[in-house]
């Protein structure tokens, strides 16, 4: 997570497949987990047989990037003018 | 006399009637352009000098009026807008669009209806840029160390889990 840090990123959150928050840094809260974690799953429905994807949340001053990979999802929040 | 190649002059017809050697098609290598577009004279003999002119003319004439519905796209200038034409043309037709009575839905079905109706610019949202390939890219990797350090969480066995109390 702390590698992370140096490209302008606000907050981590790391999240099990039951939305178990894992570990949290930041701006993040640990209360989203469940939340990230079902988002992932539901998204990942999309194309049934294909690699995971990344999903973008974009708003007007922050951007959030979810990933799940072997059942841990990824959240990552970023603010756009310091990427 | 007909070959290809041959000493003898060839004797072309001097005064104009036609005979065996009267040429049937315009000569290629002539600059003078012969107008044969006469439809009493084709084939009979060549029009002359003085009449070349009013030909020009009437073939002329009836080839516009054959192509009189043929719109030329070539010959279109270039039509540029200038800068503040554009802003006016622009102007001028939002007015006229926002003039036209909106087409008003029942409330009931407000909501189901119109789902991104209370963002400004919808289309230039959904044809914003998508992911960048360096978010893309953090992304894949940083999971993947996600995955990789939970693996390998280990339990230290430190003391008995079970641990009996001083029952006498």
């Amino acid at each position: 997570m702390e590698g992370a840090h140096s490209t302008g990123v606000s907050g981590v959150l790391c999240a099990d497949h039951k939305g178990l928050c894992l570990g949290v840094r930041g701006k993040a809260s640990n209360a989203s987990s469940g939340t990230v974690a079902a988002l992932a799953e539901r998204v990942a429905m999309l194309e049934p047989g294909s690699l995971d994807p990344v999903i973008l949340l974009e708003s007007d001053n922050s951007q959030c990037l979810i990933h799940r990979n072997s059942g841990i999802t990824l959240a990552v929040y970023k603010s756009p003018e310091t990427s | 006399m007909g070959c290809c190649c041959s000493t003898e002059q060839e004797n072309l017809s001097q005064d104009g009637e036609v005979n065996e050697r009267t040429r049937l098609l315009n000569d290629p290598v002539s600059n003078t352009y012969q107008v044969t577009a006469s439809s009493n004279d084709y084939g009979n003999h060549y029009s002359t000098s003085a009449t070349k002119k009013s030909d020009d003319h009437s073939v002329l004439n009836q080839i516009l009026q054959h192509t009189a519905s043929i719109i030329d796209v070539g010959a279109l200038e270039c039509h540029t807008l200038e800068q503040h034409e554009y802003i006016e043309r622009v102007r001028t037709y939002n007015q006229r669009v926002n003039a036209i009575p909106q087409v008003k839905t029942s409330n009931k079905r407000h909501h189901e209806v119109q789902l991104l109706y209370d963002t400004p610019a919808t289309e230039r949202v959904l044809s914003a840029q998508p992911i960048s390939l360096a978010d893309f890219n953090m992304m894949i990797t940083a999971s993947q160390k996600v995955v990789a350090a939970v693996a390998q969480i280990r339990v230290e066995h430190k003391e008995d889990l079970v641990v009996p109390f001083g029952i006498p």
